[in-house]
């Protein structure tokens, strides 16, 4: 840190941050997204978005909170524009594939972000960050910049229409069957 | 690759589960999409500042048309240059605010107060009642004057720049160049040249902007003056005993004397000058920013941040605020960090409102660090982010506060 006293302040510089962060922000465009073959640019985006407002972060968040507010709202502006994307038909599991195979199926997984797709983006975001992404409540809701109950009232909604949504699901509905 | 979830759970726990462990592509090519977002972003910038400048210049012209049309239609018809002709009613300038007459003077008003616009023409007439003015006017040619109007004075002038603060019917004069006349209410008159002050009651306070902005107009006067050529002072009375500032006697150089031998490279006979200066007159400040001004030329770095010192425990505040930053920036490099942070506290330099507030505060930020007392820097750092999110250390305290 005393290295930092004798070098010129302008010689730290935003692409030393930004190379930081870049790994991460991939991460959090694609939790957010799930599988789309847009994530690259979507993270472009994000990182574009990033550069571009760390020149006014005033520090009253961690920087890593910063950027991952900047990246969820640009994936949610992704989503938005893309619009919902159609299921594919596909043959429903045997009957020996054990619930816990199932719930680790590539298939159930894309099933799994269509149904978010369908919640609104704030309850989506919620759930992605809190279930998916394992942040506790407190970190949720300063990504989000709400308060600690309005994100725990998202997230008890998102799951409840989550479990609706799967449950209707002809290939994921065994699942939910199994262990009502 | 998904990682395997706990059987015997909630399904839609277990879902999300497995969603939170599918591993992401890696991206082979992220350091290009690093650059990528680099360029794209410092061009969003430039598009921005640029449609923020045109804002600006829109505003501003517009600004200066409503000022041009008021001004034209105050100044009574026909418009008279050529003479001088009383306005119908004192025109007020609004607080705040910047005016340029066609005569080239321009003046700048600050807080709250009363200046009003009587006659223009080559005699202009203001009326200051109340508050703090900047007033910069070029040389008058023959048979022109200006004048200023206080409770308690008139103040003319013969090509200069001054500026003057009434409060509770006291007056204040200060000259950044040229000569002022101040003629009190008794009949009494002063002369006042640069870098003098005439105070009626010794209890006004200068607005820093004020000060900071005059020296900004005398520099640039200064400039220009130095490729005329040289025109006799014009004495017009004796110089008042009651005066703040005193000039030097006529057989010693002036301060601004020997700022010129600095600036035209006498450094040696600058040096000798303004060590008699100092020693001279010790409660002088200027003389002891010209010293270490003069030392720093000669490389003798240590005696100049001592001069620095001396000076901004002796200037008024605007003009102590660089001294305390000279000395303190000089300190830092030869290591005293906390020397340093002694100059910038001396002086006030980095304190709110400080002319030099957002320099100052990197300084000490980085003396602090230099000191070791890096609680206090981040804390600093973090102050220094939310009060100048755009300052130019801005990425370096950014990296303080996310070691």
């Amino acid at each position: 840190m005393k290295a930092l006293a004798t070098q010129p302040c302008e010689e730290v510089s935003l692409d030393s941050v930004l190379r930081q962060l870049a790994p991460q922000v991939r991460v959090w465009v694609f939790r957010q997204l799930g599988p789309d073959p847009d994530v690259d640019d979507v993270t472009q985006e994000a990182l574009i978005q990033i550069a571009d407002a760390l020149a006014r972060f005033e520090g009253r968040s961690s920087l890593t909170t910063y950027a991952r507010r900047i990246a969820v709202r640009v994936a949610n502006r992704h989503r938005k524009r893309r619009g919902r994307r159609p299921l594919e038909l596909v043959t429903p599991p045997q009957e020996s594939v054990t619930p816990e195979r199932l719930a680790m199926d590539r298939e159930s997984i894309v099933r799994l972000y269509r149904a978010l797709d369908r919640l609104t983006a704030r309850r989506r975001t919620a759930f992605v960050l809190c279930d998916i992404e394992h942040l506790s409540h407190a970190e949720a809701a300063e990504v989000e910049g709400i308060k600690l109950e309005t994100l725990r009232a998202r997230l008890k909604h998102a799951r409840a229409d989550l479990q609706r949504s799967l449950r209707s699901d002809p290939y994921l509905s065994r699942l939910f069957q199994e262990t009502r | 690759m998904i990682r395997s979830v706990q059987p015997d759970r909630d399904p839609l726990r277990q879902l999300a589960d497995a969603a939170g462990g599918v591993d992401v592509p890696g991206d082979p090519d992220l350091d290009r999409s690093v650059q990528t977002a680099l360029l794209a972003a410092g061009s969003r910038q430039r598009r921005r500042r640029f449609r923020r400048q045109v804002v600006t210049v829109s505003a501003l012209c517009g600004a200066l048309v409503v000022v041009g049309v008021g001004l034209w239609r105050s100044a009574a018809e026909p418009v008279v240059i050529r003479e001088s002709v009383p306005a119908p009613a004192p025109v007020a300038v609004p607080a705040e605010s910047r005016l340029a007459l066609p005569t080239g003077d321009r003046i700048l008003r600050v807080g709250e107060g009363s200046l009003a616009v009587e006659q223009v023409g080559p005699h202009r007439r203001f009326l200051l009642s109340a508050g703090e003015a900047l007033f910069d006017v070029p040389r008058l040619g023959d048979g022109e004057s200006f004048e200023v109007q206080t409770p308690d004075a008139l103040v003319r002038v013969l090509g200069t720049v001054f500026s003057v603060d009434v409060e509770d019917d006291r007056s204040r004069v200060h000259v950044f160049e040229g000569e002022v006349q101040v003629r009190l209410e008794n009949g009494e008159e002063h002369i006042l040249g640069r870098g003098e002050t005439y105070d009626t009651d010794g209890t006004v306070d200068w607005n820093p902007r004020i000060l900071e902005e005059g020296e900004v107009a005398a520099q640039q006067r200064m400039r220009v003056a130095s490729v005329e050529p040289a025109e006799a002072p014009s004495v017009m009375a004796a110089r008042a005993p009651s005066m703040v500032a005193r000039a030097e006697p006529s057989a010693a150089p002036t301060v601004a004397e020997v700022r010129r031998w600095l600036e035209e490279g006498e450094v040696a006979r600058a040096l000798a000058a303004a060590e008699r200066g100092a020693a001279r007159a010790p409660e002088n400040g200027g003389w002891h920013q010209l010293l270490g001004d003069a030392l720093r030329r000669d490389g003798q770095r240590a005696r100049a941040a001592d001069a620095y010192d001396q000076a901004a425990s002796r200037l008024p505040a605007s003009r102590a605020t660089q001294a305390g930053y000279l000395a303190a920036e000089i300190r830092l490099r030869a290591g005293d960090a906390a020397g340093a942070l002694r100059s910038l506290d001396v002086a006030r330099s980095s304190d709110e409102g400080s002319p030099i507030e957002e320099r100052a505060f990197a300084l000490r930020v980085r003396a602090e660090v230099a000191a070791g007392q890096l609680d206090q820097a981040r804390r600093h750092a973090r102050h220094y982010l939310v009060r100048f999110p755009s300052g130019a250390a801005r990425s370096w305290m950014l990296q303080l506060t996310n070691p």
